[in-house]
């Protein structure tokens, strides 16, 4: 299991981070591997390239704002979350996520 | 796309709420820079140094000009974002028209928000228009940029951004206006509201009206706006300096120390690894201790030209240690609080995952 993710936030100084934190811990624990992009006030890091994407079992974007290159996604099955949501819970995202994918 | 949809499926009104998330996501750049160069700029000259700063007879006249065109920027840019967020690279273009027109209309960033909204709409509609294969390239340059921006602006114009400019006069009138008890209780909504989140929703909401306003050119909600943010990180670093072992992990206390710090550049998302293990009380005694602090920034009159800064910007606004004072009295209040409401940690107390999350 691969999963690809993004996170954004209005500001891209605090939540963004947190939630890409949460994200890798959580992923961590259930035994998956993740690649997590941020999309901050700094712009782009970690970028998911089109390796990433031709692996990668579905994809987490936990965004409230319109994050850049969404288009990428177009082959992998995606599931769009609030950046508050890996915060609280990043489990619980990724749960529903891998429920979905079956 | 393969979008798996969730069990909640999107909302326009989420959609919305997410478009004008982005535009303010690029408009904050575009404020800060803007508000503390024409701050520099009003230390080194004068609070009034905007009245003649178009002679550029001296460097801070020249300062106060590279700050304020910057900041001219912020409506037009809020606007575009918006658009861009709806319909993506052709909305750039005419959300900057809707943004510049709202300046030349007066309706201030609620026109500006409203006709990127409507503009990018209109972008998205004729994206899905299907034209001869001839005519596809020059769509989005030609066609899309023409109509849209003409449409929207002429409906603008004419039609909806009449009522907003009256409103716009109204509130603008309504908050010159203000009695003493009023403005405190205004500030104290702000303040509340800019505490409530630490940077979440309804802190941008709040920091969105305040923000507009101060591009509109009323700076006393902003000092409100800030000083009340400040007062939430200091709060908490108080309140782990007064709950001692007793009541904070050895983790969050280490914690609180790069929160002194935060306070003084006003950002407030350190407080949210605290609030998401303590949310009610923490966010009452934040709440508490924003909505005093913003009250009495309001009534008192303080104004601040910058929308942020922190420490940086406080010889900026029109009564620095009358700042710094409302800063450090919001802190005490909500550190007392929260260090008399917070339960002390069990016996068998044990670091859990959330005392390692990163601070961005």
């Amino acid at each position: 299991m691969y999963l690809v993710a993004v996170c954004s936030c209005p500001v891209g100084i605090a939540h963004t981070y947190m939630a890409a934190a949460n994200l890798k811990k959580a992923a961590k624990k259930k035994g998956i591997e993740i690649k997590v992009e941020t999309q901050g006030a700094t712009g782009v890091e970690d970028e998911i390239t089109k390796e990433d994407i031709a692996r990668a079992d579905g994809a987490i974007i936990a965004s409230d704002v319109k994050i850049k290159g969404m288009d990428r996604f177009e082959s992998v099955p995606t599931m769009s979350f609030k950046v508050s949501e890996p915060i609280k819970n990043a489990e619980a995202v990724i749960e529903e996520l891998m429920e979905a994918l079956g | 796309m393969a979008e798996i949809q969730r069990k909640k499926k999107k909302s326009t009104g989420s959609i919305v709420k997410d478009a004008v998330m982005t535009g303010i996501s690029y408009m904050i750049p575009v404020i800060v820079g803007g508000g503390v160069i024409t701050a520099i700029a009003k230390m080194m000259g004068g609070y009034n140094i905007g009245a003649d700063a178009a002679n550029m007879e001296n460097l801070a006249q020249v300062i106060y000009t590279i700050g304020n065109n910057l900041f001219g920027f912020a409506v037009p840019c809020l606007a575009a974002f918006i658009a861009y967020a709806i319909a993506d690279k052709p909305g750039i273009a005419p959300g900057y028209a809707m943004g510049v027109l709202a300046g030349t209309m007066k309706t201030g960033f609620v026109g500006a928000l409203v006709g990127a909204l409507l503009v990018g709409w209109l972008v998205l509609q004729m994206k899905k228009i299907n034209v001869p294969k001839a005519l596809q390239g020059i769509m989005p340059i030609m066609f899309i940029p023409v109509i849209t921006t003409l449409v929207a602006g002429l409906i603008m114009w004419y039609i909806i951004g009449v009522p907003i400019a009256w409103l716009m006069g109204i509130v603008t009138g309504w908050l010159t206006a203000l009695s003493s008890g009023s403005r405190f209780l205004l500030g104290a909504v702000i303040g509340a509201m800019i505490a409530f989140d630490n940077g979440g929703p309804v802190n941008k909401t709040a920091a969105l009206f305040v923000n507009g306003l101060n591009a509109d050119g009323f700076f006393i909600p902003t000092s409100a706006k800030m000083c009340a943010g400040m007062t939430s990180p200091l709060g908490i670093a108080i309140a782990t300096f007064l709950g001692g072992k007793k009541k904070f992990t050895d983790n969050e206390r280490e914690q609180a120390k790069s929160l002194f710090i935060l306070s003084c550049c006003y950002v407030q998302e350190g407080v949210i690894p605290f609030q998401l293990k303590d949310p009610v009380r923490l966010t009452t005694c934040i709440c508490i201790g924003g909505a005093i602090t913003g009250g009495l920034c309001m009534a008192l009159g303080l104004e601040s030209p910058a929308v942020h800064g922190g420490v940086f910007s406080v010889a900026m606004t029109s009564n620095p240690l009358l700042f710094i004072g409302l800063w450090v009295l919001g802190g005490c209040i909500t550190g007392v609080l929260y260090a008399i409401v917070k339960k002390p940690l069990p016996e068998d107390y044990e670091e859990d995952d959330m005392d390692n999350l990163l601070i961005g």
